[in-house]
């Protein structure tokens, strides 16, 4: 592990007979439970239709197909158009990637000036903040739509990025307001002796500190994003439409008939993206980056 | 000159809080205080200022579905925050422990957070369904009577949505668990070793305590999700059987949307947000009595 | 079919309080208007409109294809913007009115809901339309009806299906030597036989709307139409006490007898898979139910029949979509509304695209050729004065429909529960929205 260069290791067992065992056990359990619903995805995905019809949700696929992950990407209809959900992926990339950055930015200035710095009615702010992410957010739909298309932000690439940070303001906050409130204080004391103000101190200090939370918010606000719908579909217009849209039109049908194959490959290819994040973040989870940084 | 930068700084803070307070201002504030004006009318599919009084809270308070969809609420919010956090440190603590493939572990627990629940809701409707899923395939076994319907159970349904629930968001409780274990400080660790502190000691006594924030960030989450809980729910249930899993954020949504009937909609917005405010209320105050203590 | 007629009491006496609304939505409207011409200056030099709908599955897209192909070769360009579910697609419209970016049409439910926007100012008035394609003459009299109010047209109706269709699968029907029941208790009867056969006798789609489907079938067929249309366009609370009422609730609550464990929550796309496999004998669904079954490559009248039960006593329930267009104020844009209004109102384009989805071909002096057997017969009822009535939908405000859909459900749910509490809630929920 290359946490092991920096860091000493961790508080581990010296003996490796059963206790080793039991957290490979426990792990490996977790894990198929985890994986269970992706079995029956993937073989359902893989099965025509006249198989799914006939049950037998865990059998192997008798005559296994490719068909329906084609369909779903590239023929599937949507509406009008039936050119899958290819159509809707650079769209949601486009989305996606202004509004994480935005809002993870915000999220730990806010968060940092929320901890360290003593704004009189910051608090207040905070509180109003978190109760406000309470309400669901459909109810606040009709506010906003007045709001976002006074200020040229309705039915637009700014407005769905516009709305993708604000709705996201309040646990990107959250987020890092907790996770510096418990880094230790003598590290920001230290740089506010040493004379630094309020955005050197954040971007010497506290941005270096900030790694295993980052990779965090970034999972948190980039699967969110991506797998928004209705945002999307209110705020983006029809030329940014994300491709949750497209997804959702194929499989929410309410009276149209249903291909539950293709239905499984569209969610998967969906996912696609975030987990491929997921996988590529394991190398921020380094251990103990505390110490380092006040040596370094 | 340090209590002049400090000044300053503050300053700086200020400007830089001003985006999100506007935010809070026009949106939060506004939008809440709109909703809250809304509920006291007779809006239906469009707002009016028709105003009515209290008759939207009568009617909301006096309709068996709301009722039960709060009582689901607090059962399903104490049943999963409650086992997605146990589950999720466990997951971080056991990851935790220098194993190998932790990157593909960890993308296993993941996983499920990247799915969308309009699909994966039905592949647990799947699931859980006595006719086709894991009681079929067990009896097909040779079990004849085993029996797994708590789906088609009106006491037990919900508790098929908090086993999806923890499925879908353990996940993301166990990187913030690691994200805070892993931040914390390298000296405790190594202090801890040369002690030779038991692991599980180590975890319970002191790693627990200074993760203190990434327990209550998770915890926050979870009830946000909680209160919010929609998606999963019509995916998997719709809200039956009857209105078994009825739940307060589709009870709004729907009478929203599907059912033109915004006055009772807000109404029940405002009766949420007023009961949480009992709730979070104190937690805030126990919050800013502990900040004023160690400063 | 006069009684497809919308409101009754229950809308004269709401229309009083919504004076004051009426003034307050006007000037919305008119913010709205001038939000749209400043947003769109007039680039719509070629005719484009964009129409929002919820037509999203494979025979749905080939059906709103054919109103974009028609559109197009009388020189216009067709926007599409799908979005699946009724209610998604209708708060997106309502959104984008609101918002000043309203489209050019948008799919609404046959029934009141295009009122409110009707009233606030907010729809295009259809009638210089109407009165020059001859609507009036070309639609059937409750759809005619339903389309206006206070005399002038406002949407056009579109996507008709009949809702309370019994489907069988004939040789499951015929190994158990079961005859085609006539009404409800014939159904029982051979719901019996099915059980002692070992068949899952009625396969349930156990959603909320879809068990609420089942009991308007059962009341209109079972109950009769008196007490049916008293209890929907009336809202008597007589009725509901009624001796009628007691034996269709009666039938109800017996047929949740004969539906299997995994019936709750079912999606009725895999209840209807019972049937066509052959697990099961019957199901309760509209005319939309035949995508499944062809799909599946099933022929009606050969491997699959559709009736109605109690066709006599009730009649063919007819449920469906409207387009409504928004009030647009750019002369060029509304120029292409007009284009598309009578595009999407030509009997001739209404029949292609009823060919596609299994929806009904209504409009008068379409082509009813070639029609499969169970929407041929939709077809006739249509046309036949006295058969057709509207549906729970096309008949009750959201609202309503939405509280009795509770109570019907938790009623199927706990079928040992008190017909009498049930009864009285009932009325209760009828007398609150008088």
């Amino acid at each position: 592990m290359s946490a092991g260069a920096i860091v000493p290791e961790g508080p581990r067992p010296r003996h490796f007979g059963w206790a080793r065992l039991g957290i490979y056990a426990f792990l490996i359990v977790a894990a198929l439970f985890f994986l269970f619903p992706l079995y029956v995805m993937v073989l359902t995905s893989l099965k025509p239709m006249a198989e799914i019809r006939m049950g037998g949700l865990l059998a192997w696929p008798s005559d296994p197909t490719v068909e329906p992950w084609i369909k779903a990407w590239t023929s599937a209809c949507t509406g009008l158009r039936c050119e899958g959900l290819r159509v809707g992926f650079w769209n949601s990339v486009i989305i996606t990637i202004p509004s994480a950055v935005l809002a993870i930015l915000l999220g730990m200035i806010n968060g940092y000036a929320l901890s360290f710095w003593r704004v009189p009615w910051a608090n207040w702010m905070f509180a109003i903040l978190m109760f406000g992410t309470f309400i669901p957010y459909q109810v606040l739909f009709y506010p906003l739509v007045r709001i976002a298309s006074t200020l040229g932000l309705f039915g637009n690439l700014g407005g769905i990025v516009f709305v993708q940070v604000v709705f996201a303001l309040p646990v990107m906050t959250l987020l890092f307001r907790n996770y510096y409130a418990s880094l230790p204080e003598e590290l920001f004391k230290a740089a506010r002796v040493d004379g630094a103000g309020f955005w050197r101190t954040w971007f010497s200090i506290m941005l270096p500190l900030s790694g295993p939370m980052l990779v965090v918010a970034c999972i948190l606000k980039v699967t969110n994003t991506w797998n928004d719908y209705i945002l999307g579909l209110i705020f983006a217009g029809r030329d940014n439409l994300p491709m949750t849209v497209q997804l959702n039109n194929m499989v929410n049908s309410t009276l149209g008939e249903r291909e539950y194959n293709m239905e499984m490959a569209a969610t998967l290819l969906t996912a696609l993206v975030p987990l491929v994040i997921y996988f590529v973040s394991g190398r921020w989870f380094v251990r103990g980056i505390a110490a380092g940084a006040v040596k370094g | 000159m340090a209590g002049f930068r400090w000044k300053t700084g503050t300053v700086a803070a200020a400007i830089a809080l001003l985006p999100t307070a506007c935010v809070v201002l026009f949106l939060f504030v506004g939008g809440t205080g709109w909703a809250a004006l809304v509920s006291l009318t007779s809006s239906k599919m469009l707002a009016n200022w028709n105003f009515v009084g209290f008759q939207q809270y009568a009617t909301l308070f006096s309709n068996p579905r709301w009722l039960t969809s709060l009582a689901n609420m607090v059962i399903f919010g104490l049943t999963y925050i409650g086992s997605t956090l146990v589950v999720g440190f466990l997951l971080a603590i056991f990851l935790d422990q220098r194993v190998k493939g932790e990157s593909v572990f960890r993308t296993i627990f993941l996983y499920s957070y990247a799915t969308s629940f309009i699909v994966v809701g039905l592949v647990w409707r799947w699931i859980f369904n006595p006719g086709m899923g894991i009681q079929d395939v067990v009896r097909d076994l040779g079990f004849a009577s085993f029996t797994f319907d708590w789906i088609v159970n009106q006491r037990m349904a919900i508790f098929t949505i908090v086993i999806a629930a923890i499925w879908h968001g353990a996940g993301l409780v166990m990187v913030i668990a690691l994200a805070g274990i892993r931040g914390v400080d390298a000296e405790i660790w190594k202090a801890l070793k040369v002690d030779g502190v038991p692991a599980w000691r180590a975890y319970l006594h002191v790693i627990l305590p200074t993760v203190r924030g990434s327990i209550l960030t998770a915890a926050v989450l979870m009830m946000i999700g909680v209160v919010r809980l929609y998606d999963l729910v019509v995916a998997m249930t719709n809200g039956g059987p009857g209105s078994a899993t009825e739940v307060p954020a589709k009870f709004i949504v729907d009478n929203l949307f599907e059912r033109q009937n915004i006055g009772l909609a807000t109404a029940a917005s405002t009766s949420l947000l007023v009961m949480l405010l009992a709730v979070i209320v104190p937690w805030l105050l126990l919050g800013n009595a502990r900040r004023r203590s160690r400063a | 079919m006069r009684h497809c007629r919308r409101g009754g009491a229950g809308r004269t006496q709401t229309r009083v309080e919504e004076k004051d609304m009426k003034a307050h939505w006007k000037l919305h409207a008119a913010a709205a208007v001038l939000m749209a011409a400043a947003v769109s200056p007039s680039i719509a030099q070629e005719k484009q409109a964009e129409v929002i709908h919820f037509l999203t599955s494979a025979s749905e897209s080939a059906a709103i294809g054919e109103f974009a192909k028609a559109f197009e070769e009388r020189g216009g360009k067709w926007l599409d913007s799908a979005v699946a579910g009724g209610p998604a697609a209708k708060s997106t419209a309502i959104n984008r009115i609101v918002g000043g970016t309203p489209p050019a049409a948008a799919m609404f439910n046959l029934g009141p809901e295009f009122v409110e926007l009707a009233e606030g100012g907010l729809l295009r008035n259809l009638n210089d339309i109407a009165e020059a394609n001859d609507w009036r003459g070309k639609l059937p009299e409750a759809l005619a009806a339903a389309a206006q109010l206070d005399g002038a047209f406002y949407v056009v109706p579109t996507a008709l299906n009949g809702q309370n269709f019994v489907w069988y699968n004939k040789k499951v029907l015929a190994d158990a030597g079961i005859a085609e029941p006539a009404d409800w208790q014939g159904l029982i009867g051979a719901l019996d036989k099915l059980k002692a056969a070992g068949k899952i006798p009625l396969a349930m789609a156990g959603q909320k709307s879809w068990e609420a489907q089942l009991f308007w079938a059962v009341l209109l067929g079972d109950g009769g139409k008196d007490v049916y249309l008293q209890v929907m366009s009336d809202h008597k609370q007589d009725a509901v006490k009624s001796a009628d009422f007691r034996r269709a609730l009666e039938t109800f609550v017996k047929l949740a007898g004969y539906t299997d464990a995994g019936s709750p929550g079912r999606n009725w796309n895999d209840t209807a898979n019972l049937v066509i496999t052959g697990q099961a004998g019957f199901m309760q669904m509209g005319t939309w139910a035949r995508g499944e079954f062809n799909k599946a490559g099933q022929k009606p009248d050969i491997d699959y029949g559709c009736i109605i039960l109690g066709l006599e006593k009730g009649g063919y329930q007819l449920q469906g979509g409207v387009f409504l267009y928004p009030k647009l104020s750019d002369p060029a844009a509304a120029d292409a509304q007009k284009l598309l209004i009578e595009t999407m109102s030509d009997p001739a384009v209404q029949a292609k695209f009823a060919s596609h989805n299994g929806s009904v071909p209504f409009w008068k002096g379409a082509d009813r050729s070639g029609l499969d057997a169970c929407v041929a017969k939709s077809a006739e009822w249509v046309a036949t004065p006295g058969v057709a009535v509207a549906s729970q939908g096309v008949l009750l405000s959201p609202t309503l429909n939405g509280a009795l859909n509770d109570l019907i459900s938790d009623l199927w749910n706990a079928p040992g529960s008190s017909l009498d509490t049930f009864v009285e809630n009932f009325a209760a929920a009828l007398a609150s929205a008088q």
